[in-house]
């Protein structure tokens, strides 16, 4: 019963990241791209904090540079400053 | 993990986190313009950590002694930095001059969603205080 309703939830996130990337592969303009694979990097730290219980050092490194690689992206590709400043 | 009255709760959990994920996937694909499609991966995905992480928490925690507490390192973590990057990312696009929708610009019709199709090359800020 256990076993059943995790491999369930295992599914739908298999078939969020589906949607996800269908969103990153048309997106118009690379920061819809940008927040598609952010979103599709909590999806991955989701599941392998499900999947097993030693993947968890992964998953926090995971999310760590997920932050790094968004945050930089967001920073630099709008003209590397900020509009009301 | 073993069949129990704990790791039942913690796979429904992760059942009700993946529905959430599963939100954030159908509003990341389905929402009009950027500035509404951010919302969707920043709250609903979030949660979905959450809820997902707390599972797991319930399915594998009481086997070996501290990885829930590197599980809570991360819940912690990505509640304070989900927001941030997400910021980021709008302040850029609106920065670059990424077009909004109609309907949530406050000057056009109530209630009419439609994608920009006629904006141009997409060089019109949004509009600021001053404008």
């Amino acid at each position: 019963m256990t076993l059943a309703i995790l491999t369930a939830s295992l599914g739908v996130l298999a078939l969020s990241a589906l949607l996800v990337l269908v969103r990153a592969w048309r997106g118009p303009g690379v920061f819809d791209r940008a927040l598609a694979i952010d979103a599709l990097t909590l999806i991955v730290v989701a599941t392998l904090l499900l999947y097993s219980s030693l993947s968890v050092d992964a998953a926090l490194g995971l999310a760590l540079f997920s932050f790094m690689g968004t945050a930089l992206l967001g920073y630099f590709l709008g003209r590397g400053e900020f509009p009301h400043e | 993990m073993s069949d129990g009255a704990l790791p039942l709760a913690g796979a429904l959990l992760s059942l009700a986190g993946s529905l959430f994920f599963l939100t954030a996937a159908v509003g990341l694909l389905r929402l009009p313009d950027f500035y509404t499609r951010a919302h969707a991966p920043t709250k609903a995905a979030t949660l979905g950590l959450l809820l997902c992480a707390s599972g797991s928490v319930l399915l594998y925690g009481t086997q070996s002694d501290t990885l829930w507490l590197e599980k809570l390192l991360l819940m912690l973590f990505v509640v304070l930095t989900a927001p941030v990057s997400a910021q980021l990312l709008v302040r850029g696009a609106a920065a670059r001059g990424i077009p909004q929708t109609p309907s949530t610009q406050g000057t056009s019709t109530a209630g009419s969603i439609e994608l920009l199709e006629d904006n141009g090359a997409g060089d019109r800020r949004p509009p600021t205080e001053e404008s």
